[in-house]
């Protein structure tokens, strides 16, 4: 895995992946990665895809799976549990996210 | 249940998928997203040169306020004036050249050519007159179903020809600027694209007598007022909130109607700027009734619950409302949606599914009988509600209502909140047993 890991969080604004976003630097921070997570609106995922190591989905797009693993060149796709995403359970959706990578 | 998610997982996700992911309405919302600033900025403007009240009919401190008001209206007028027509009156003309930039992206193909493709062909199609002379008139709301069905044609009767080299020149020798190959080389195939829409326009002026605004107006007026109706509203929002319950994004349904929403919304706008009284708009339903009468702390209208969810002795319960609290100021929710979860909950399935209809049915009325005056400006969804209500309407009863409607929601969710905590305290407390 690379050094300097880099996100992509998706959901239909970007707005409640924001939430998302900071608490998985925290996390990150307290494991002692370096992570940069972005969060975008579905619509500007494909500009902001490039180069990343992952892209995690919130739970209300998750519909847009398949099609965007089939789109994303090999980059790892998930989708973050709905559970996960409502609690903002950031411990659990890195640990995910680790073994993804 | 497990079965039964399972089965609107497989048949509603593709569904969804291909609305929501399809290359036009990417395309578009996409070119709504670089707008939003310029649509706050246009409604702004026109909110700060219309005083709410002629201080010759107001008294003590509210006559000095909107006496101070209508001197800065007066001063600045001229200035924001055009700040205001340029950005609202020539929304249909962005979105056009929005489209043509994204499509492009969409196909990773050099935008810039694209962009002024699908412009052009807008133009093309928006400006003239059967007497030959030009207008202006629909290159702002009222050309915004054309913006979109031009450009999206225009695009792709572009990309085929380009990618079929049709009449590709290739410029010989290594010298040449590449932005001249990319201009230069495809000169036959944007003649053609203009060519085409000139003349269909043409035909449809010369048969029609009308242009291609006029005649898509007249098609899409019975959708439009369909949705801004009470049963359209009552409809529409049933719709949103089956797919929240389900855990999925609204963007199915409220990505299309934003045409609509914006179609009425630029109309009300263009009505205030020309002089007509707020309570007599044209329309009710429009972007700001939706995203600031309805949908108050996010989907489901959950501003009050995640109040309540706060104050729960339920251990889950609690932790989810102080996360979702803040961020439902800003109409933020899913922290309540998935994590309450509200998602496939069947206890709190009939507020969370009814709420947010009343809310509209009540502004409806509200606003169709004149207590509160309708929408013609829109802070923007991300507003917290009461405020961004009232510099919508600029009306303070549209600051109350919003209050009530709270209140009514919050009295709703009430009884199904507490059904919900009890089963959740019993599980805790069976859990904290077993431990």
């Amino acid at each position: 895995m690379a050094q300097n890991m880099k996100i992509v969080l998706v959901c239909n604004a970007g707005m409640s992946t924001g939430i998302m976003k900071m608490k998985l630097e925290e996390e990150a921070k307290k494991r002692g990665l370096e992570a940069e997570v972005d969060a975008v609106p579905m619509v500007e995922l494909e500009e902001n895809m490039d180069g990343c190591d992952a892209v995690l989905l919130g739970p209300q797009i998750r519909f847009a799976l398949d099609d965007i693993r089939k789109k994303s060149g090999g980059i790892p796709v998930m989708a973050i549990a709905p559970q996960d995403f409502g609690m903002m359970n950031a411990p659990r959706v890195m640990e995910q996210l680790l073994e993804l990578l | 249940m497990e079965k039964f998610s399972n089965f609107i997982e497989k048949r509603i996700a593709p569904f969804a998928n291909s609305v929501a992911r399809n290359k036009y309405m990417l395309a578009l919302q996409n070119a709504f997203l670089s707008l939003i600033p310029f649509i706050t900025i246009g409604s702004l403007a026109l909110v700060i040169i219309s005083p709410p009240a002629d201080y010759a009919n107001c008294e003590g401190i509210v006559r000095s306020i909107m006496f101070g008001w209508a001197k800065l209206a007066e001063w600045t007028g001229p200035t924001l004036g055009f700040v205001n027509m340029v950005t609202m009156n020539a929304i249909a003309l962005y979105v056009a050249i929005g489209m043509g930039l994204n499509l492009a992206n969409y196909y990773k193909m050099k935008p810039a050519m694209p962009m002024l493709v699908t412009a052009m062909s807008f133009l093309i199609c928006a400006t003239m007159n059967a007497d030959g002379t030009l207008t202006f008139d629909h290159l702002g709301g009222t050309g915004l179903f054309t913006a979109i069905l031009v450009s999206a044609i225009s695009f792709e009767l572009y990309r085929v020809l380009t990618e079929k080299k049709v009449g590709r020149i290739d410029l010989p020798g290594g010298g040449v600027p590449p932005a001249l190959l990319e201009s230069l080389g495809n000169l036959v195939p944007t003649t053609i694209v203009l060519l085409v829409f000139g003349a269909v326009s043409q035909i449809l002026l010369a048969v029609a007598g009308t242009g291609f605004p006029d005649l898509l107006t007249v098609i899409m007026t019975p959708i439009v007022n369909a949705v801004d109706s009470i049963g359209g509203v009552i409809i529409l929002a049933v719709l949103v909130m089956v797919f929240w319950w389900f855990g999925i994004h609204d963007a199915v349904i409220t990505g299309p109607m934003d045409a609509f929403l914006t179609t009425t919304y630029t109309a009300n706008m263009t009505a205030f700027a020309a002089g007509t009284a707020a309570v007599s708009l044209p329309y009710i339903v429009t972007k700001p009734f939706w995203w600031h009468f309805m949908t108050i702390g996010g989907s489901g209208a959950t501003l009050g619950l995640a109040v309540l969810a706060c104050m729960s002795k339920s251990k889950q319960i609690k932790t989810v409302g102080r996360l979702a609290l803040v961020p439902s100021l800003f109409n933020i929710n899913e922290p309540l949606i998935f994590g309450l979860p509200l998602m496939y909950n069947p206890v709190m399935m009939i507020p969370f599914i009814f709420v947010m209809p009343l809310n509209g049915v009540i502004t409806y009325i509200c606003m169709s009988t004149g207590i509160v005056s309708r929408t013609f400006a829109y802070a923007g969804w991300n507003m917290f509600c009461p405020i961004g209500a009232w510099i919508d309407t600029m009306d303070f009863k549209a600051f109350l209502l919003i209050l009530v409607l709270i209140v009514i929601d919050v009295v709703i969710y009430f009884p199904f909140f507490k059904l919900y905590e009890k089963k959740k305290l019993e599980e805790e407390a069976s859990v904290e047993k077993e431990a």
